[in-house]
């Protein structure tokens, strides 16, 4: 694990969406090169610029970068493909800032994209028979969480759904977003039990899409007269994976905590002075207990903080997921991670038209993939 | 009838109890389930160095939901799973006997149940609530 702080100033001066969808028959190349010509675009940047490529995939396959690029030109850069499960958008994000952080590379992209429906697990091949292989489905797993906080804090199901409420309703201002309706607290506990408490609307959609970022050096943005204005500060990076814990403990959430804090400890920030967080809410129950793990407020507390709308964009607190989160923006699995920093990047930029969160300056990208692992990114805004 | 797998459990010898099949740390007494060629996690311990041991197969059930949807193919829903504690103090999941879902705390047993497979019926474990 390592901050940034003894390293190079890295800063984010282009982002590109191509929209998360339900799968279609649009090859990954449609995908990735849209986010990438929009973050060239938005950057000020020609392709040649870049010297540097981490391509975050999960399902696409083997040299995916590679198929890609030669479409936008075979520039001779150094490209590295990075699967990392869920995170693998954030660690491509996490390999272009060190390698610009580190003086190898002046101008660094980390493009994430996923087709839906090809991706392997390593866990189907470990030749270990399962006593109960439903367990192992993330929503299984995830019912079985909010059973556990149902019993130890008094969690209901109404609780759990608001963050559906609140994410649906963040999505439909996203216009990168899978699912653009608003939801009521109704339709979200009324649609289809899918385990446990747990209904479809408070899972995430199977999707594809793509999101590029491209990160620079202080010398870069001199040189290519690159707008400081608009290029945010990535403060920390860290990436870690699961420590043991006791039996009945959930080494998921210690890992979370863990990583989270060490992001912001890293950063030389407080919680308190994030006012944004992007966060890994595959199911809903995730986000209570992840942003509790993370210190948003104190354990038992955030389905309280969800009805007193703290979480909300212009909620006066910090904004939980204002892109959507996985719930309604999506999860498309390799561009997550990125797509979560390219909306923490329009957010402090104030240009997060219909869904900006007022005065946002800091802002925490934490996701986490199977496995498990974690990556946390605090970005800041001069 | 065989079993769905005997790398994971084998019948008790009492009508249709099952006990499972682990791994013991010979230094720490750590257990293990299941019986993986891969040894101790928690310790790193290989399998060869490392004691073959029964467990009980009765516990206590922590946690319990029912699956309402086959997640994966060939699940027939509903279907309960439990997160449970040994007697010998291993957390592990398991499926539950029945729609029912127990409360915590609630007394399970291993037993041996058929189950109808391409190839024919075998011997699955599941977790019964104890009299």
């Amino acid at each position: 694990m390592s901050g940034l702080a003894s390293m190079r100033p890295v800063r984010v001066v282009g982002i590109g969406m191509h929209p998360y969808q339900f799968p279609t028959e649009t090859p990954y190349v449609t995908l990735g090169l849209t986010a990438l010509r929009q973050a060239l675009g938005d950057a000020g940047l020609s392709w040649p610029d870049v010297t540097f490529a981490a391509i975050g995939t999960g399902a696409i396959g083997m040299a995916a970068g590679r198929v890609m690029l030669r479409h936008i030109g075979s520039t001779g850069l150094e490209v590295m493909q990075i699967e990392n499960a869920s995170a693998s958008g954030s660690s491509a994000f996490r390999s272009a800032c060190l390698m610009v952080a580190s003086g190898q590379h002046e101008i660094a992209l980390a493009l994430g994209v996923d087709k839906f429906g090809t991706a392997q697990r390593a866990a189907h091949k470990d030749g270990i028979p399962r006593l109960t292989p439903a367990a192992e489905i993330p929503a299984v797993k995830f019912a079985l969480m909010a059973r556990a906080w149902r019993d130890r804090y008094g969690l209901t199901r109404e609780d759990m759904a608001r963050v559906a409420v609140k994410n649906h309703g963040n999505a439909a201002r996203n216009p990168y977003a899978q699912f653009r309706k608003p939801r009521t607290l109704e339709q979200v506990l009324n649609s289809n039990p899918v385990a446990g408490d747990l209904t479809s609307l408070q899972c995430t959609p199977r999707g594809e899409g793509a999101a590029a970022v491209i990160v620079a050096s202080e010398e870069a943005i001199r040189r290519h007269g690159l707008d400081r204005g608009r290029a945010i500060r990535v403060l920390s990076s860290v990436s870690s994976s699961e420590h043991a814990v006791a039996d009945e403990g959930w080494s998921l959430v210690e890992m979370v905590q863990r990583s989270g804090l060490s992001a912001l400890a890293a950063a030389g920030v407080g919680m308190e002075e994030i006012d944004i967080i992007e966060l890994h809410d595959a199911f809903t129950i995730e986000e209570i207990v992840y942003a509790e793990a993370l210190g948003l407020c104190p354990l038992g507390e955030g389905a309280a903080q969800l009805r007193e709308g703290k979480w909300d964009i212009g909620g006066g607190g910090c904004a939980v997921n204002p892109s959507g989160g996985l719930l309604g923006m999506g999860h498309p699995i390799g561009p997550t991670g990125a797509g979560q920093v390219a909306e923490i990047v329009r957010q402090l930029r104030g240009e997060a038209e219909g869904r900006q969160h007022p005065g946002a300056r800091t802002a925490l990208a934490h996701m986490i993939g199977l496995g498990s692992v974690a990556v946390g990114h605090v970005l800041q805004r001069d | 009838m065989e079993l769905l797998d005997p790398s994971l459990y084998a019948p008790s010898g009492a009508n249709d109890g099952a006990v499972l099949l682990a791994l013991r740390d010979p230094a720490t007494g750590a257990l293990a389930f299941p019986r993986t060629p891969y040894g101790i996690g928690g310790s790193g311990t290989p399998a060869e160095a490392a004691d073959a041991v029964e467990l009980s197969g009765r516990g206590e059930v922590l946690l319990c939901v029912t699956v309402h949807q086959p997640l994966s193919p060939g699940m027939k829903v509903p279907l309960l799973v439990a997160r449970l504690r040994l007697e010998e103090g291993i957390v592990l999941d398991g499926i539950l006997e029945g729609t029912e879902e127990p409360a915590p705390g609630t007394k399970v047993r291993a037993v041996l149940v058929p189950e109808e497979r391409e190839g024919g019926p075998v011997l699955a474990c599941r977790f019964r609530v104890a009299a």
